[in-house]
């Protein structure tokens, strides 16, 4: 198979950061590496068109998106909820980010797939609402309200009770 | 951006773990995969015939993995059901049918069946909520349904009709027997073409006047809050919190499994290996639809794998009796000498299995 210029070391460079936005996606390590894989694999045939329009990982990042939400449609991804509520983190504690990781998680699980590609493009990967609109092929009036459909959802969501409490007095609701 | 957007940021990027990213060898064997489906799928008669012929040669030597078979120990495979290369179909879980609605054919409630009382606030992206709750305090069952009128009053302030109509989605009402609660939300805005850039002031409203549908006037009084009706104030239905719906049980998620490994594998070969399925039941459980199954291993770099079962020979597994699956999966050839942890997944809840083989040391990484 005929390697494409420059896409080993795109690989190299970028799949790292692509890895971390498909485990936000998706809840899970292999889950994200294999959805990152085929979203590299699909877009290998294309790489030529893909570079002469300059913006490689906005294409691997649509084609990701995309491939997510095909899968979230087409298969069971083993998601299981959970009976007992897992303890929230100490703010204070060094290690809160790590232990944040199954709150999140679940939180972000709990949202539909559309909703939660939102999030992760708008407050993760830091898009526009209109590059938000252009990855996910819809208006930004749609990825307006479904960001705010799903920022409701998170804040009424029991695994990150707490965590908005100085945001919820600040903005006032 | 709102604190809330921010915080939230801060959280996804805390959250999400570091990660090496992905290989390229492993991207590049994936196309070549995908090609070869293609080929398959695609291909004329005559070409599915040959590429048949070829599937078949490469079965006879370890599958379609391009590795070299399997060197050193084996497992026993002697009454095992023979592994087969073929894609898994998705998981569908067993339906349920929903519950019929609850009844709402009640009586309307008037004032004097109810006790209304606050019952809590949320907010969400400038929007707040603050419930109010009905408790039925008469002697016979009645409904809250639909939208009652509701009007802000304060002395020396006009009064302020609600609009029907929340941002806050609701469940459903129900009959509300003696004794039993319905909620309404009335919700005020922090943003909103008269207050542009949110925020606001004191808070002028103290005083809510409810009509309910069935007659009969219920006041509640806010003195310690009040409500900032500039952006006017919305009503949601009436409606009774849902339980949650119970989850439809899968009888392969009954299933046990355990694996049964070789002692050693070689780095770059075919590890063969026992998948045991067992049921503890006293049914038999179906294997139609045939589930698949997700196998990996995490060394140098994830391998992960998800076929089809070898269900036809099998059709189901017997009441208390176990099935085994002969496995296979390719070990990178840069994998380290060492124990190897491998996973096993039926495509369905709760039913894994694991354990360790160790890589051999191959003379290229006995040298390094």
């Amino acid at each position: 198979v005929h390697e494409p210029d420059g896409f080993r070391e795109f690989v190299g460079a970028r799949s790292g950061a692509l890895v971390r936005s498909a485990w936000l996606l998706t809840g899970d390590e292999a889950e994200a590496e294999d959805l990152v894989q085929t979203a590299l694999a699909k877009t290998w045939s294309r790489w030529s068109g893909v570079v002469r329009q300059d913006a490689p990982e906005a294409y691997v990042r649509r084609v990701m998106l995309s491939t997510f939400l095909t899968w979230r449609r087409r298969r069971w991804r083993g998601e299981l909820s959970v009976a007992v509520v897992p303890e929230r983190p100490d703010p204070r504690d060094a290690f809160a980010g790590v232990d944040l990781r199954p709150s999140v998680q679940a939180a972000l699980r709990g949202l539909p797939p559309r909703q939660r590609a939102v999030v992760v493009l708008r407050f993760f990967d830091d898009l526009t609402e209109a590059q938000t609109a252009d990855v996910l092929g819809c208006s930004v009036g749609t990825v307006k309200s479904q960001s705010a459909k799903a920022l409701a959802k998170l804040r009424e969501c029991q695994l990150l009770a707490g965590t908005w409490d100085e945001e919820v007095s600040r903005d006032g609701g | 951006v709102t604190g809330v957007e921010k915080r939230l940021t801060e959280l996804l990027h805390s959250a999400a773990p570091a990660s090496g990213g992905v290989a390229f060898e492993d991207v590049a064997r994936r196309v070549r995969h995908r090609r070869s489906v293609v080929w398959s799928v695609a291909g004329s008669a005559a070409t599915v015939a040959a590429v048949s012929v070829a599937v078949s040669l490469i079965g006879a030597s370890g599958g379609g993995q391009s590795s070299r078979p399997a060197t050193g120990p084996s497992v026993d495979l002697a009454g095992a059901v023979p592994w087969i290369d073929a894609p898994a179909q998705p998981y569908r879980p067993p339906t349920v049918s929903p519950p019929a609605p609850p009844a709402t054919d009640a009586r309307p409630c008037t004032a004097d069946d109810v006790g209304a009382s606050f019952a809590g606030r949320d907010g969400a992206g400038g929007h707040l909520i603050l419930y109010v709750r009905f408790r039925n305090t008469s002697r016979s069952t009645c409904v809250l349904k639909g939208y009652p009128h509701v009007t802000a009053t304060e002395p020396g302030l006009p009064d302020e009709a609600a609009t029907n109509g929340s941002f806050f989605p609701t469940a459903g009402t129900a009959n509300m027997a003696p004794g039993q609660d319905t909620f309404l939300g009335l919700e005020t805005d922090t943003y909103c073409t008269a207050r542009p850039g949110g925020g606001g002031g004191e808070p002028p409203y103290h005083h809510i006047h409810i009509v309910l549908p069935g007659g009969g006037p219920v006041s509640l009084d806010q003195p310690a809050e009040g409500f900032d009706i500039t952006c006017g104030l919305h009503l949601t239905e009436f409606f009774v919190p849902q339980p949650e719906q119970p989850q439809p049980h899968d009888p392969l998620s009954d299933l046990q499994a355990s694996l049964e490994t070789p002692p050693s594998v070689s780095a770059g070969s075919t590890l063969i290996y026992v998948a045991d399925l067992s049921n503890p039941t006293d049914q038999p459980i179906s294997l139609d639809p045939c589930p698949g199954y997700i196998e990996s291993a995490s060394a140098p770099r994830p391998v992960k794998e998800i076929y089809a079962l070898n269900c036809a020979p099998v059709g189901a597994i017997a009441a208390t009796r176990t099935i085994r699956f002969e496995m296979r999966m390719h070990i990178p050839a840069n994998t380290p000498a060492g124990p190897l942890t491998i996973h096993w997944a039926l495509l369905a809840p709760s039913v894994t299995g694991s354990a360790t083989v160790n890589v051999a040391a191959t003379p290229t990484s006995a040298q390094s």
